[in-house]
């Protein structure tokens, strides 16, 4: 493109309108520390004010989006050799894949700085580097179909007792897939139960694979192992085709998030849902109606993949997600406070559990949970409130860990007992 | 890097003691992170320090100086890390402190200051002061960038017209010399924990810590400061809505409003900021260019330059004066604006095109209470340059900026379109001013390359003319100080007395090597010519 | 001597004095610093005399004590070891007034009253202290951070930049000044060390020889308040509202005893009785109007200033003590220097010792509880003591004036006086007051408690002055 004086603008293509070039991308970053931040606009206390959990637990920049943006550059470029970095995994997977780095930087930049580390992430393990801790989960997956290290055999036993159609020998519209969490984690198999009743209350013509469900392929895709994603989804779309099936429903954001942004990659076309979307439809038809008040001050958590991660990148776009139907489903609760947490919507603190630091770094996940909670109860929040197993899991957990009475619910449990 | 030998061990060794292992790193990976920032200075001079360390006390930075002192290895520190060319390493067995730990914030409501330690960014402390009625000024840099090396360091504060220079919102000061000895100032001196005041006493040692630009550790490390808050009549939450990059922020229009005036000259637009100065009306005053204007409102590079060449900012937001009237007693706002009417009428100034102020104004203007550019430049190109970043009168402004607007079109290309980007900043109701001109360029080597030749030349120019730019100020004073009272000598004597070892960011501020090396050339030039003076 | 003879060579003999009779007069102030004498007095009209002369005293290592003031009162131009006083009043002119980017260029010889009077016909000024003594240098005042009454902020650092020669005769500016090719050279800052190093600095770094001020516009109508108050517990909180809310201009506190040493027109005949009629203490706060619209200004300001009374039951007044035309007589002393006969301060004994300090504003009542305490351990009537309290940068911080008044003739009374004085200064210091200026045994007492700012204070000394020449003994040195 020629520079002409008085009319110069840039030569490359790339900086008049964004396309994805990991290089590029890597290059561009520029340590403005957005990355770091929620927007400053949204900053109501100091204290909880950061978005990245990486950057805030580890501290060093090479732990923070902008540091693997200089790692990655330094490895392409040839500046940094992989086997001198010394932490050379844990500067890519010490990382919750929660995109807060990501929607930090779009506010002034048009980049996907998470998308470089996803696909650093990818690059890794094509070339054998495994985080140690992956593989006892991966190898297991690989046997099992499922991320909890449990027996295949019993993933169907959250739904015993239900009058459900099974989809391995019937067919249906709508495939309700719990999901592995919700699966085999046998406190949160309430609300997968309630979940499902609430649908076939509906009228819905839906039914589960029950233990022939198999992961969704979400979290081995976040930890770099694209192989085992692609046929996880092969499978469940497959298997969905052959059930009649046109939507999948899930209560689980990992799961949704996998469906609706993943699937389509490889060639999905079904129409996916996550619950709260279903539940908020229903109050919104009349369809679910409340007889009972819950007199309690509640706040809900953003999770990553229904929130910012559910977003379509384009370049100037809002960072779009499912922000507004689990609030309304809960501001309609008779009885309910509604309080919002300091961090939401696009720049809410992840939970911990994505991108695979459960698995690998339990102490950075336990302490990104517990940062949540400390920002629940410093709005003044009874309960928190979410629509994802993972983050209920987590948070269930770090309560206990922490010894406070915040309650954690999942917007279906609290339907359920305002129903 | 002599990375790894015994020297490096011996340095591990110390500062793991002095900071636990969690706190030091040397892992390759991570002092990547740690080597450049967006400046074409920082993309060029890449280099790796020896270590990184994380700090989480002042006295735990004491230690390392005297460790630094004891074994001689230069160090530095950063804030957020935004701008990087003058502290990063530049010598073998450099120590880096990344101050992410010293993150306090205590805010005297009463007496209006906030005491905050080196990582408490702008934006934090915004949120904090404004639940008590309070705020502090945000310059360019951004809500995200650091308050405490803004105060320190650089700055502007984007309010400075009611706020001046960032440099005289510092109250108490402590600071760790290079020697180890820990410095504190004003009411501080005294007892060590009253900030309030940062006078003397007696002469005032700030006058060390900064001038245009900080001394960038090259005088010691500042751990702690007091800056100064001012009443905010606005709400205790910032009101924001929308998802980004798109958010809205409307502050209540009964205690701010904005007026876009736009002049057919720049003289003009000028006039009638000396007036609203003389008038001593308004919060905020700025005069835009259409740069500005864009950067700030696209939300993507493709809308950038579909305006920018449409030339929508241009024809539209011709000589802008940007002011917001607040509210701090009620009817105040009445007052101004009928004072702004009258000299907008005696000004020939016209309000800006609705459609403009619509366009604009709820998306972005109040970026220059809390956000401000924020590295939005970044989305056009990824490098920002300044032929001009000038602090003097409005009218001094006006005089150089026909100089920076001749070197910017020398080097555009490489440089990308700008317009004429000339910003400036009154401050203390127009007795000062700050006048810029900006523009960005794409972040290649070859363009960084010919970018860091304009400011070489600039600095050149700057000695030969007399002028203090910016850039010039962070200049080694060995090159600058001859041209300027030759300060280069008074301030060698003071970093060789506090800095025997020269271990405090050496290079920067006065390269001492450099300068003992020449003093000792001319001192034996005089022995073999008597008479001759030392000059230079 | 040959010295006088190579001094008057320079400067011309007629402008070299080493007559006893003038040396005593530069020997002593209205301070309690101990008299000494100078060996010579230099009178110098340029800067070239002034390098010549100092180039000259520092081959030699000879001390010199810059003077650019008629009247001192905190002992800072008493040579401490003899030596040369460089008496700079001749050096008095208004070198530039730019009312467009409302500064004033002025040498150090300049007085308050000579750049108030001049600067008043373009409608501006220099924001004053509290009833400067007209003959006072206006450098002087600005160097030594003297309090402004107006606590506008962007009022505040009325020193911008300036020239000065250095020890070796070299010339040096500080902030912009040193940028030659700018066009206005008025910012405060430029290449480190920075304007403030000299601030407070008493002539020991440099001596000025010329400086950028700001200068500020003259309101064009203005409203004096007056809030009468019975206790010291009861001054900060309306200063702080009032403050808050940005209003006013000139604000300031004053005790009885104070008010009525500025308005007695006969003393001690006025005096007393003006002082009876005057409440314990008195805020004195004025609104003030631009040249546009200004009764509306005011008329806002009024209302915020009686919501405010309002709220914190208080009440505003145009007048305090029945005195007829109060307002308009003190509004004119606060933008002038001192114009009654002698010297407002010296007026009640001849002689006058002040305690001043910073501290924040709702320690009043802390200190002057403290002070008083003192003052009546000595015998000294509680009554007789001049109390002033400055706001500072709207009420941020505050500057306190305690004043101590005896006949400087009686020496037994000097001495309580003195002993009095010190010992409240110890006390105030022990407290956390600021003696941001450290003047005299403050000197001591600052320094023995801030070791490190004491060793680097030396250190910049020593580079700036590595014979200790210009006013050695002072601060630290």
């Amino acid at each position: 493109m020629v520079m002409e004086h008085g009319k110069s603008v840039p030569i490359d293509p790339w900086q008049r309108k964004y396309y994805w070039d990991l290089r590029k991308n890597a290059w561009h970053c520029d340590r403005d520390s957005n990355c770091k931040w929620i927007d400053p606009w949204e900053i109501k206390s100091a204290r909880f004010s950061k978005v990245c959990p990486s950057s805030a637990y580890y501290l060093f920049d090479g732990y923070s989006c902008q540091g693997r943006m200089d790692v990655t550059v330094g490895l392409i470029d040839g500046e940094l050799k992989q086997e001198e970095v010394h932490d050379l995994l844990g500067i890519y997977y010490k990382c919750n894949m929660c995109g807060g780095c990501d929607a930090g930087c779009k506010r002034i930049q048009d980049m996907e700085p998470l998308r470089v580390i996803q696909e650093m992430r990818h690059k890794l393990v094509g070339e054998g580097h495994l985080v140690p801790t992956h593989a006892p989960v991966m190898d297991s997956l690989r046997k099992e179909d499922n991320m909890m290290m449990q027996p295949k055999a019993d993933r169907g036993k959250w739904a015993e007792g239900l009058k459900v159609k099974d989809l391995t020998r019937e067919k249906a519209d709508v495939v309700f897939h719990a999901g592995c969490r919700f699966s085999f984690d046998k406190e949160q198999w309430p609300v997968a139960r309630t979940a499902l009743s609430l649908l076939q209350k509906a009228g819905v013509d839906v039914g589960i694979m029950g233990a022939s469900e198999v992961c969704c392929g979400g979290r081995p895709y976040e930890m770099g192992y694209k192989g085992e994603f692609t046929k996880f989804a092969e499978h469940n779309m497959e298997a969905w085709r052959n059930a009649g099936v046109k939507t999948v429903v899930t209560p689980c954001s990992d799961g949704y998030w996998a469906f609706k942004r993943l699937y389509p990659e490889v060639g999905s076309k079904f129409e996916v849902l996550h619950m709260v979307e279903f539940i908020d439809r229903l109050i919104k038809q009349g369809k679910i109606k409340f007889t009972r008040s819950i007199p309690m001050t509640v706040t809900y958590h953003d999770p990553c993949h229904l929130g910012r991660r559910d977003h379509v990148y384009v370049p100037g776009e809002p960072i779009k997600g499912i922000y507004d139907a689990p609030r309304d489903i809960i501001k309609s609760i008779p009885g309910i406070e509604f309080v919002e947490m300091y961090r939401n919507k696009e720049y809410a603190w992840c939970c911990g559990a994505g991108g695979g630091a459960k698995e690998g770094y339990p102490e950075f996940n336990a302490w990104t949970a517990q940062e949540r909670i400390t920002e629940a109860k410093a709005v003044g929040a009874q309960a928190v409130v979410t629509a994802c197993s993972w983050c209920e899991r987590n948070f269930m957990d770090a309560v206990k860990t922490m010894g406070e009475k915040t309650k954690v619910y999942d917007v279906v449990e609290l339907v359920q007992q305002a129903i | 890097m002599p990375y790894g030998d015994e020297k490096h061990k011996l340095m591990y060794e110390g500062l793991a003691k002095i900071l636990g292992e969690r706190y030091v790193s040397d892992d390759p990976g991570v002092l990547q992170a740690y080597s450049r920032d967006y400046y074409a200075a920082g993309v060029l001079r890449r280099r790796r320090a020896e270590f990184i360390i994380l700090p989480g006390s002042t006295e735990e930075i004491q230690q390392v100086v005297k460790l630094a002192n004891r074994y001689h290895f230069p160090f530095s520190i950063i804030g957020t890390g935004m701008f990087f060319p003058t502290v990063v390493a530049v010598a073998d067995y450099w120590v880096l402190m990344d101050s992410k730990r010293l993150n306090r914030i205590e805010i005297d409501e009463k007496n209006m200051y906030a005491i905050i330690q080196n990582y408490v960014t702008h934006a934090q402390l915004h949120a904090e002061a404004i639940k008590k009625g309070l705020f502090n000024g945000i310059p360019e840099a951004g809500g995200q960038a650091s308050a405490f090396c803004n105060a320190i360091w650089a700055g502007n504060q984007d309010s400075s017209y009611r706020t001046g220079m960032a440099s005289r919102n510092i109250l108490g000061v402590e600071w760790v010399l290079p020697n180890g000895d820990i410095l504190r100032t004003g009411t501080l001196a005294g007892r060590g924990d009253d900030y309030s005041w940062g006078e003397g006493p007696g002469p005032d040692l700030r006058g060390l810590l900064r001038g245009i630009s900080g001394h960038n550790a090259a005088l010691g490390i500042v751990t702690r400061i007091a800056v100064k808050l001012y009443p905010w009549p606005g709400p205790s939450a910032w009101p924001v809505a929308g998802l980004a990059p798109g958010k809205k922020c409307e502050l209540p229009l009964d205690k701010f409003k904005w007026y876009l005036i736009t002049y057919p000259t720049i003289q003009k637009a000028v006039d009638a900021m000396y007036e609203m100065g003389k008038c001593e009306i308004g919060a905020v005053l700025h005069h835009l260019p259409p740069l500005y204007f864009d950067w700030w409102w696209a939300k993507s590079r493709e809308e950038y330059w579909k305006t920018w060449l449409e030339e929508y900012w241009q024809k539209n937001c011709k000589n802008v004066v940007a002011i917001c009237l607040w509210n701090w007693a009620e009817d105040q706002i009445e007052y101004e604006e009928k004072v702004l009417n009258q000299i907008i009428k005696d000004t020939g100034g016209e309000l800006i095109d609705d459609e403009v102020y619509q366009r604009w104004v709820p998306y972005t203007l109040n970026n220059w209470i809390r956000d401000s550019n924020a590295c939005r430049w970044m989305r056009v190109g990824g490098g920002l340059g300044n032929t001009a970043i000038l602090f003097d009168s409005m009218d001094a402004a006006l005089q150089l900026f026909p100089v920076a607007f001749e070197l910017m079109d020398k080097y555009t290309p490489p440089a990308l379109d700008a317009g004429r980007a000339d910003w400036i900043l009154p401050m203390d109701f127009c007795h000062q001013a700050l006048g810029e001109v900006d523009y960005v360029f794409e972040k290649t080597i070859d363009v960084c390359t010919k970018i860091q030749e304009s400011f070489v030349e600039i600095m050149r120019r700057d000695r030969q003319d007399k002028v203090l730019n910016l850039s010039t100020a962070m200049s080694l004073q060995n090159l600058v100080g001859p041209a300027f009272a030759n300060v280069h000598h008074i301030t060698a004597r003071i970093k060789d007395a506090i800095d025997p070892n020269n271990i405090a960011n050496p290079t920067r501020l006065i390269d001492m090597e450099k300068y003992k090396a020449k003093m000792a050339k001319l001192a034996q030039e005089a022995k073999q010519e008597p008479g001759k003076a030392e000059t230079k | 001597m040959a010295i006088k003879e190579d001094l008057a060579a320079i400067v011309g003999a007629a402008n070299v004095a080493d007559d006893p009779e003038v040396l005593r007069k530069y020997s002593r102030d209205y301070s309690l610093v101990t008299p000494r004498m100078p060996s010579w007095v230099v009178y110098v009209k340029s800067v070239p005399e002034i390098q010549g002369v100092v180039k000259y005293a520092n081959e030699r290592k000879i001390p010199v004590t810059p003077r650019s003031s008629r009247v001192s009162f905190y002992g800072a131009g008493i040579p401490s070891q003899g030596g040369i006083i460089l008496d700079l009043t001749g050096m008095s002119k208004i070198l530039q007034i730019d009312a467009r980017n409302k500064k004033v260029k002025v040498e150090p010889g300049v007085t308050w009253a000579q750049v108030q009077d001049e600067l008043g016909k373009q409608g501006l000024m220099v924001s004053s202290p509290f009833l400067p003594h007209p003959e006072k240098s206006v450098v002087t005042s600005a160097l030594e951070r003297e309090p402004i009454l107006i606590t506008k902020s962007e009022y505040s650092e009325v020193f911008l930049n300036g020239e000065m020669v250095l020890a070796n005769g070299d010339l040096f500016w500080t902030g912009t000044a040193m940028a030659k090719g700018m066009k206005d050279q008025v910012f405060t800052e430029g290449l480190i060390p920075g304007t403030k190093l000299f601030l407070g600095a008493q002539g020991t770094l440099g001596i000025v020889t010329w400086a950028h001020l700001k200068a500020e516009f003259i309101p064009t109508r203005d409203k004096v308040f007056f809030i009468a108050c019975d206790n010291a517990s009861d001054i900060a909180e309306p200063i702080y509202s009032i403050q808050r809310k940005m209003l006013g201009s000139e604000c300031l506190v004053l005790n009885r005893f104070n008010l009525a040493a500025i308005l007695a027109e006969k003393m001690p005949d006025d005096f007393k009785p003006l002082r009876e009629s005057l409440p314990p203490y008195t805020i004195i706060q004025v609104l003030s109007g631009m040249h546009r619209l200004p009764d509306e200004r005011i008329a806002y300001e009024e209302r915020a200033l009686t919501g405010i009374a309002s709220e914190l039951h208080f009440e505003p007044q145009r007048n305090v003590g029945g005195i007829a035309g109060l307002d308009s007589k003190i509004l004119g002393m606060l933008r002038e220097p001192w114009q009654g006969d002698g010297y407002w301060k010296l007026r009640s004994k001849g002689g006058c010792h002040e305690v001043f300090f910073h501290a924040t504003m709702e320690r009043i009542p802390e200190f002057t509880a403290a002070l008083t305490q003192i003052a009546t351990a000595y015998g000294y009537p509680v009554d007789d003591i001049g109390i002033y309290f400055q706001p500072l940068e709207r009420a941020r911080m505050g500057f306190y004036q305690y004043s101590f008044h005896c006949n400087p003739e009686d020496a037994r009374e000097v001495d309580k006086i003195r002993k009095l004085y010190l010992e409240a200064s110890e006390r105030v210091v022990n407290m956390g007051g600021l003696f941001a200026t450290p003047y005299g045994a403050w000197a001591d007492m600052v320094y023995r408690r801030a070791s490190t700012y004491t060793a680097t204070l030396k250190v910049v000394k020593n580079a700036f002055d590595p014979n200790n020449i210009l006013n050695p003994g002072k601060l630290c040195y």
